[in-house]
């Protein structure tokens, strides 16, 4: 799946950013979501970094958002909001407050899939034949198609329950006491442990995102 | 604005792409591509520039030449990083002794007027995390005079001459606001002893030691600075620094004893809700060799360990110290926690006969004779392990002895009538 030889073409890298782009905004409305969500729930640590905006350069990750989607991964990351939980107000446990701010990431790309696909829906559908429509009309179906593509596979990989992903919170929250101490490990572990064994999989060529893949393009089977 | 203005940017970027793909695939338009590339470079070249160009006007600029390298990096510490005496527990002795520091800055005068001869320099030894540098932060907010800060690597360089160059530095900055204080953190980075070294590199070091010699008490005085420097390792510094009228007040801060502990505790505790079943007085005396450091650390764990169990509100309950207790004591590859500080203590020379008749040769040459009633299962497999005695041991470990008693103990010794003496395996 990484794939170096269409980089050095012009042409490789011209495709590459096209699918570059949606994947940037819906990165910067994920990364918002959980500054948000943190914000609402009385902690301002991340509004404080000057990460509550949807300014893609405040929460650009060199290798998530830009190399690796560059080299092929149909997903990526930007860098981290920083979430303190002992500063949630009204009432709200600290687990529980970690769990609805992690849940806002993926959260937020689910309502941008949404409206990707309303988006694909009203522009229509087009197959690259460029003299069946107007050329807006084109752009934007693609540009919705891809915002529905990028969306709903950053929803399901986030929402995967390995410790540096969205999802693992959940498990943070309602993990079994006696288990706790493995998981614990499992998560110490964490972050550039699960990249590093993705993108060695990746280039091994055992593809984890397949199912991703499958799972999309079954989606969008049904839809369109 | 700017995100907006970044958003259509990028979604203008993408029609652009989309447009040409179209175009690429129509096959009719090759010559677009020269200008394209153009365009996309001239785009890179320009992104580039800026961000460098901003990120070398963030750094402020100017550093870089070579009259900036010889200026000292020194800076007054401000106002929310000074503490008060009051913030600190357990050092009562050490914090009488810099109390005379204090009013000497608050007054010099007074000092003059009787013929004294002023403070010139105040050292802090002792492990690490006992608090030497927060007892220099305390010593900053009392005296409420400035206080630059340095920290003694910063004074180590490659080229010669430069951080000797930084030490007149600070002492000229300090000169001008005098009364004040130098803290140099860590100061074995510079105060090793002369001639000890390999290697031409130490002629650098060398001479910002002399230029510290000279500042202190050389024939151009500085009046009104005091230095105050922390080390643990001050049994390497060069014997120079530590004669009167340089750094001639040695003040010891020293592992906390339980009265001193339970001080401590009380004032990390103060600000989290403790449970009814907490006893800090049992933990301060269940925590025999852990530095301040740890017990603060030993708290933090508590705390994180109770927001885990999502009570509201916040309550540190005892199976949140036990479990933080057993945290911090795992932590280090396999050795207790205990350990750690005395290892910082220097290495012991010991030798011991087959059988239970004990030699133990402490660092500072002194050695202690006697039988063996107690050590713990790590020193005895070291001893046991040994190719060859005497056995050079730097971890620490407990070491009961009679007639003396306890010789070295880095850890909880157990009471004597807890001494379970077995011969298990010496030699």
């Amino acid at each position: 799946m990484l794939d170096f030889d269409s980089l050095f073409s012009f042409d490789g890298l011209c495709t590459r950013l096209l699918a570059l782009i949606p994947l940037w905004l819906s990165l910067t409305v994920h990364e918002w979501a959980h500054a948000q969500s943190a914000r609402l729930l009385g902690d301002d640590t991340a509004e404080a970094l000057g990460r509550l905006t949807l300014n893609p350069i405040a929460h650009f990750d060199a290798l998530g958002t830009v190399v690796l989607p560059l080299l092929g991964l149909p997903i990526g990351w930007a860098k981290p909001v920083p979430v303190n939980p002992t500063r949630f107000r009204h009432g709200m446990p600290a687990a529980t407050g970690m769990v609805i701010t992690a849940l806002a990431g993926p959260a937020s790309n689910l309502v941008l899939a949404a409206i990707c696909l309303a988006g694909l829906a009203a522009s229509g559908h087009y197959d690259g034949d460029a003299t069946a429509g107007i050329v807006a009309r084109m752009v934007a179906s693609d540009f919705f198609r891809r915002g529905l593509t990028v969306n709903v596979a950053l929803a399901a990989f986030n929402l995967l329950p390995l410790p540096p992903l969205d999802g693992s919170r959940l498990i943070d929250r309602w993990c079994p006491e006696p288990l706790r101490p493995a998981w614990d490990r499992l998560t110490s572990l964490g972050g550039p442990g699960l990249i590093v064994v993705l993108v060695l999989l990746q280039v091994l060529g055992l593809a984890p995102f397949a199912w991703l893949h499958k799972l999309i393009a079954a989606l969008l089977a049904m839809v369109l | 604005m700017k995100t907006v203005l970044l958003w259509l940017a990028l979604l203008a970027i993408f029609v652009a792409l989309y447009a040409r793909g179209q175009i690429a695939n129509d096959g009719d338009a090759p010559d677009i591509d020269p200008l394209f590339k153009g365009l996309f470079a001239l785009l890179a070249v320009l992104v580039a520039f800026v961000y460098f160009a901003r990120r070398q006007a963030a750094k402020g600029g100017g550093n870089a030449s070579i009259m900036g390298m010889r200026k000292s990096k020194a800076r007054d510490l401000a106002a929310p990083n000074r503490l008060r005496f009051t913030d600190i527990g357990g050092v009562p002795a050490a914090k009488e002794q810099l109390h005379d520091l204090v009013r000497y800055l608050m007054d010099p005068g007074a000092w003059a007027k009787i013929g004294a001869r002023p403070v010139r320099g105040v050292l802090l030894q002792g492990p690490p995390g006992c608090g030497k540098s927060m007892l220099a932060r305390a010593v900053a907010g009392e005296a409420g005079r400035p206080f630059l800060v340095v920290s003694g690597s910063e004074f180590v360089e490659l080229l010669i001459g430069v951080g000797a160059a930084r030490v007149r530095d600070t002492f000229e900055t300090a000169k001008k606001q005098a009364p004040s204080v130098i803290f140099i953190d860590e100061i074995d980075a510079l105060g090793r002893r002369r001639g000890s070294g390999i290697g031409l590199a130490n002629d650098e070091r060398e001479q910002t030691l002399n230029q510290l010699l000279v500042c202190m008490d050389g024939v151009e005085a500085y009046p009104g600075v005091v230095v105050l420097a922390a080390s643990n390792r001050a049994d390497v510094l060069d014997p120079a620094l530590m004669r009167p009228g340089r750094f001639d007040r040695v003040i010891d801060v020293a592992l906390p004893d339980e009265g001193q502990r339970l001080a401590i505790l009380k004032i990390h505790a103060a600000a989290k809700g403790l449970a009814a079943d907490v006893s800090l007085e049992a933990l301060a005396a269940r925590t025999d060799g852990l530095s301040g450091a740890d017990l603060e650390g030993l708290c933090n764990e508590a705390v994180t360990l109770a927001l885990r169990g999502n009570a509201q509100p916040l309550v540190v309950g005892a199976a949140h110290i036990e479990q933080a207790l057993a945290a911090i004591t795992a932590r280090g590859a396999g050795f207790d926690a205990f350990d750690r500080v005395a290892i910082e203590s220097g290495s012991q020379l010991v030798s011991a006969a087959p059988g239970v008749e004990v030699y133990v040769k402490m660092v500072d040459g002194s050695g202690v004779e006697g039988r063996l009633v107690w050590a713990d299962a790590r020193f005895l497999r070291i001893l046991a392990g040994a190719e060859q005695r005497p056995v050079i041991v730097n971890k620490a470990h407990v070491l009961l002895m009679e007639p003396r008693g306890a010789v070295l103990t880095g850890g909880p010794a157990p009471r004597p009538d807890q001494w379970n003496y077995q011969p298990r395996g010496l030699g």
